[in-house]
């Protein structure tokens, strides 16, 4: 802890200038195996940013550090709110995992904390840690959705380049790909994901200040997939016009599951 | 069948051999543009037309498929007058929602500071993680590697510092 505290304060006397771009893989795991990423990282090291690598929970460079697992569950909360039982799961990549968490210590937490809490702290502690004046996250595949949470969550993050990851309610009606995360969580059952959209475009003084950009692949065979993203990327550039928000959305051509370097490299 | 004819048979099998290890070997490591576009092309292409295949099975008559048309339906004015509502409805809500959503959003869906533990790992761990997920292609120097810990259940980010001191 020491260590750390020495480094933030060597990095405050250094002054401004640091930037760092923020990058969570999707479901298909460790972002070192994919060519995209190796790419977009030495471009942006290059350029002086720092890059911070995350996966999904439970994915990648996360799923043999839990090869045994354990939390507090409780299916039966709403007969017997007092009660949890510490249940040891067998190591899996499954989301669902999550789902029955309950601790009786702490009945206001939702299973969506156990997903969304690992990364949002890793970022929260490292941006303490720098002292960053550009911060900016980019998400692919079910790492698009968690990119989106956190750009929502953490004002500091001016702009979001969502890959592969991200629709709204109206385009999942359909069988369109997606976790337990994408459909159950306790927030999407109860809220729309236009929240997300919107609460990530405004600053800490509330006004509409951040620019989120989304793409989207027309080969793409696991999630948000043709027609509907196509649809839904017209449908995304019309609202951006209309409510005049800094909201635009790519379609490419030809393309599978993956991030397009040149749309991003262009764009963002 | 002459001594040279052997010879040279042995030699072509030989080469063509080599040949095809090698290119075997570049091909299935870095996986070039054109191999990549022929093995989307069958692979995943077949996938997609599979999927589609999967539609029209005998379940799936014409005219269950003519009544469906989704891709008509997604992009007709019925679809796009819900989207139109159903967005700026939500628009007005947050904007006079926006300031309680993400407090409760946060009260609900992120575990309290006090629940979660937050480290730095130690050069032992740091090599140990590197043999286990680092591309062995790219060298990677200058990183240091944090962990999130709540309950028994962890979280990794690998922090990738800039050349330049950029962080």
């Amino acid at each position: 802890m020491s260590i750390l505290i020495l480094e933030y304060y060597i990095n405050q006397s250094r002054g401004g200038g640091k930037k760092i771009i923020i990058y969570n893989q999707g479901h298909n795991g460790g972002s070192y195996k994919n060519e995209y990423f190796l790419k977009l990282k030495s471009k942006y090291i290059s350029e002086g940013y720092d890059v911070l690598n995350l996966n999904m929970p439970l994915r990648g460079m996360n799923f043999l550090i839990n090869k045994y697992t354990s939390l507090p569950v409780n299916p039966y909360k709403n007969i017997l709110p007092s009660e949890d039982i510490n249940y040891p799961f067998l190591g899996t990549d499954n989301h669902q995992l999550f789902r029955y968490f309950y601790d009786k210590n702490f009945p206001n937490k939702k299973p969506l904390s156990i997903f969304l809490s690992g990364n949002y702290y890793l970022i929260k502690n490292i941006l303490s840690l720098n002292n960053y004046n550009e911060i900016k996250i980019i998400g692919h595949s079910g790492g698009g959705l968690q990119a989106i949470y956190y750009m929502f969550l953490i004002p500091e993050i001016s702009k979001g380049y969502i890959s592969s990851g991200f629709f709204t309610k109206t385009h999942r009606l359909d069988n369109t790909g997606g976790d337990w995360e994408h459909y159950y969580s306790n927030f999407i059952m109860n809220n729309n994901y236009f929240d997300l959209i919107y609460g990530s475009l405004i600053d800490e003084s509330g006004k509409f200040n951040r620019e989120l950009i989304f793409q989207f692949n027309n080969l793409d065979p696991s999630c948000c997939g043709y027609p509907y993203s196509k649809n839904f990327v017209n449908l995304l550039n019309n609202l951006g016009k209309d409510l005049n928000l800094n909201l635009s959305a790519y379609f490419i051509e030809k393309d599978f599951h993956k991030i397009h370097l040149n749309t991003l490299y262009e764009n963002f | 069948m002459t001594k040279k004819i052997k010879l040279t048979i042995l030699f072509c099998g030989i080469l063509i051999l080599s040949l095809g290890f090698i290119s075997g070997f570049y091909v299935h490591k870095y996986q070039p543009p054109f191999y990549t576009k022929i093995k989307n092309e069958l692979i995943i292409g077949k996938i997609i037309k599979n999927q589609s295949n999967l539609l029209r099975s005998k379940y799936y008559t014409d005219d269950v498929l003519n009544k469906t048309k989704q891709n008509e339906f997604i992009n007709s004015k019925l679809f796009t007058n819900f989207f139109n509502l159903v967005s700026k409805t939500a628009y007005y809500n947050f904007l006079k929602n926006k300031n309680s959503l993400k407090d409760n959003f946060l009260k609900e869906n992120i575990l309290d500071e006090n629940q979660i533990f937050f480290e730095r790992l130690d050069k032992k761990k740091n090599k140990e993680f590197e043999k286990l997920h680092f591309n062995p292609s790219h060298q990677e120097d200058n990183y240091q590697i944090f962990q999130v810990k709540y309950y028994e259940h962890f979280n990794i980010g690998v922090l990738h510092k800039s050349i330049t001191g950029g962080g």
